[in-house]
């Protein structure tokens, strides 16, 4: 009788604590992504509706509706941000899919196979260094007069634009930072697309005599589509995030003809203190990223039907 | 048939050609950098190029040492980037397998979650944290970086848990659970081991991200003793006049070494983690 109790309690004990598993398990990670993700988000949808200056905490705040969509949707520095970064995002995107396309193909022929391990492990160094840090590096080559990319362009004979101070040649630097930090991660990816395509399509094609450009046109591009979608989408989502690069490098100068959507939604809350309208430009910056990234991805998707 | 052979070798040819420009690309920059800590400011501000340094040096590394903030903003972000990786790596882990192992009501709902946070830019983050953490005194806090980054490494981290999970069969658990193995024993002594890999993958990917986050890292600290490195080499480029070549490329430096020796050492779990996570998401 008592030995049977016991063992009823033990029983009911381990159900407890069986039921409690899930919430052990998970509970952890949902309190804090709830307090630090779910719950700031809230926040700032409610302060993107208030009237608030960060440099006068004691005024209340104001509501104001949709008032600071309205303001920072006319405001010309926001759309001319919004013009640059979506260029930016465009012409860098471009590259990346290209160079590392390329790449991943060079890589993936039979001849180069032995350089692929090592190559990989260079070029998977500039991926994992701070944005910040290759602004850094980069800039010190942009330098005009003591910077080594005009000295060597001298020495060829070139007069090496002023890399940084005029608008054109700053937004092209912005883009080949963005271009070396992020082609890397297409390649790999890329890299592990080409291993999926059939080699024996490829073979019986080279038999029937098809030349490398119409193998790679008719059964390599095809094959490898969804994956490129999937990068595309990626990097568009990632490269109209660009905020470090030109914080760094540029810091929007000169002028304000390089600030991007994430520095202007930056300065006009923590520079000019307007709390609601950066907050306000920040939702409708995340608006622009899902709406660009998901049409992206709807378009260039094989579609499965 | 020859034309074919001599085509076939100038392609071959020109393959290689293609990649030394392009790992000229992406290695210049970090060795023009590195060779420059080295060297004597009058060798770094020269209009023909020094390619080699001749004259060897370590000024630059004593001065940051002994004359700016550097030795502070290393701490902090070694402690900062460590502590984060280590609770993050913990709490990923075990979500993950909460995940897999129990049929949780609103799984789906929880999933669909993670994937809409991992959207969410950054930057949309600034500002509302920076009101909150300002009301219960987090700003100028090593702890309230480190809150913040474990939460935004968590959907990541998660999703690549799930995947590696996944991997372990199904009759591991049952045969394990028959012999009367709890879910907390089974988390620790079998699914744990079982992963390892998918740890290493997770830890490198949660490390090098708080290693150089940035944009939070600007609006949540502001005094010196605070800041982690990638503010502290923004603060660098504001604060001085004439650019310092040399101390910058000594702080470029140290500040790409983990970048670096995790590339030399860990190339497998990167790669795996980077793919995996693009193709899973």
């Amino acid at each position: 009788m008592k030995d049977r109790k016991k063992r009823s309690g033990m029983v009911r004990q381990t159900n407890l604590s069986t039921r409690l598993a899930p919430v052990v398990f998970l509970g952890p990670a949902i309190i804090l992504l709830i307090l630090i993700s779910v719950v700031p988000l809230c926040y700032s949808l409610y302060l993107s509706t208030q009237n608030y200056n960060l440099s006068m905490p004691n005024r209340p705040m104001k509501f104001v509706g949709l008032e600071n969509y309205r303001t920072m949707l006319l405001k010309p520095a926001f759309r001319e941000s919004l013009g640059w970064t979506l260029i930016f995002s465009s012409v860098s995107v471009v590259f990346e899919t290209v160079l590392g396309l390329g790449i991943a193909l060079m890589l993936h022929s039979d001849s180069t196979k032995r350089y692929s391990a090592p190559f990989k492990t260079i070029m998977i160094i500039p991926m994992m260094i701070a944005p910040v840090v290759s602004a850094t590096i980069w800039k010190l080559m942009y330098y005009p007069v003591y910077g080594v990319l005009n000295n060597t362009l001298t020495m060829l004979g070139i007069n090496g634009p002023n890399w940084l101070g005029e608008t054109f040649y700053a937004k092209i630097a912005i883009i080949i930072v963005e271009i070396w930090g992020a082609t890397p991660f297409c390649i790999l990816v890329y890299q592990a697309a080409l291993n999926t395509v059939s080699t024996e399509m490829i073979e019986a094609a080279r038999v029937d005599g098809a030349s490398a450009g119409r193998v790679f046109f008719s059964i390599t591009l095809p094959s490898i589509r969804n994956f490129i979608a999937l990068v595309v989408s990626i990097r568009i989502a990632d490269s109209l995030r660009i905020f470090d690069i030109v914080m760094q490098l540029t810091n929007g100068a000169p002028g304000s003809t390089t600030e991007t959507i994430g520095t202007t939604i930056y300065k006009a809350a923590f520079r000019y203190y307007q709390v609601g309208q950066g907050s306000a430009g920040a939702f409708l910056f995340f608006i622009v990223i899902s709406i660009v990234s998901l049409l992206s991805m709807m378009l260039m998707r094989k579609r499965e039907d | 048939m020859k034309s074919k052979k001599r085509s076939g070798h100038a392609g071959r040819v020109g393959m290689f050609i293609g990649l030394l420009v392009a790992a000229v690309f992406f290695l210049f920059p970090i060795y023009w950098a590195i060779t420059m800590s080295f060297k004597k400011k009058g060798d770094i501000l020269v209009t023909i190029p020094q390619f080699f340094p001749i004259r060897p040096t370590l000024e630059n590394y004593v001065e940051i040492m002994q004359r700016s903030s550097f030795p502070t903003f290393a701490g902090n972000s070694i402690m900062v980037s460590l502590v984060t990786t280590l609770i993050c790596v913990i709490i990923a882990a075990m979500a993950g397998y909460g995940l897999t192992r129990f049929s949780v009501s609103g799984r789906s709902q929880i999933s669909t979650g993670i994937y809409i946070i991992r959207m969410v830019p950054g930057l949309v983050y600034t500002v509302p944290l920076y009101m909150i953490y300002q009301q219960i005194h987090l700003i100028d806090n090593r702890w309230g970086l480190i809150l913040a980054y474990c939460t935004f490494s968590l959907p990541m981290s998660i999703w690549l848990f799930l995947s590696f999970y996944e991997e372990i069969p199904k009759e591991i658990y049952e045969s394990a659970s028959i012999d009367g193995c709890s879910d907390y024993r089974m988390f620790i002594s079998i699914a744990l081991p079982l992963v390892l890999s998918g740890v290493s993958v997770v830890a490198i990917l949660c490390f090098i991200g708080a290693w150089n986050e940035f944009s939070l890292a600007l609006t949540l600290t502001f005094r010196d003793a605070y800041k982690t490195l990638p503010i502290g080499i923004n603060s660098m480029i504001q604060r001085e006049r004439d650019t310092p070549f040399g101390s910058m490329a000594a702080v470029g430096t140290m500040a790409m070494l983990p970048a670096i020796i995790l590339s030399l050492t860990m190339q497998k779990y990167i790669v795996k983690g980077f793919t995996a996570g693009a193709v899973k998401g």
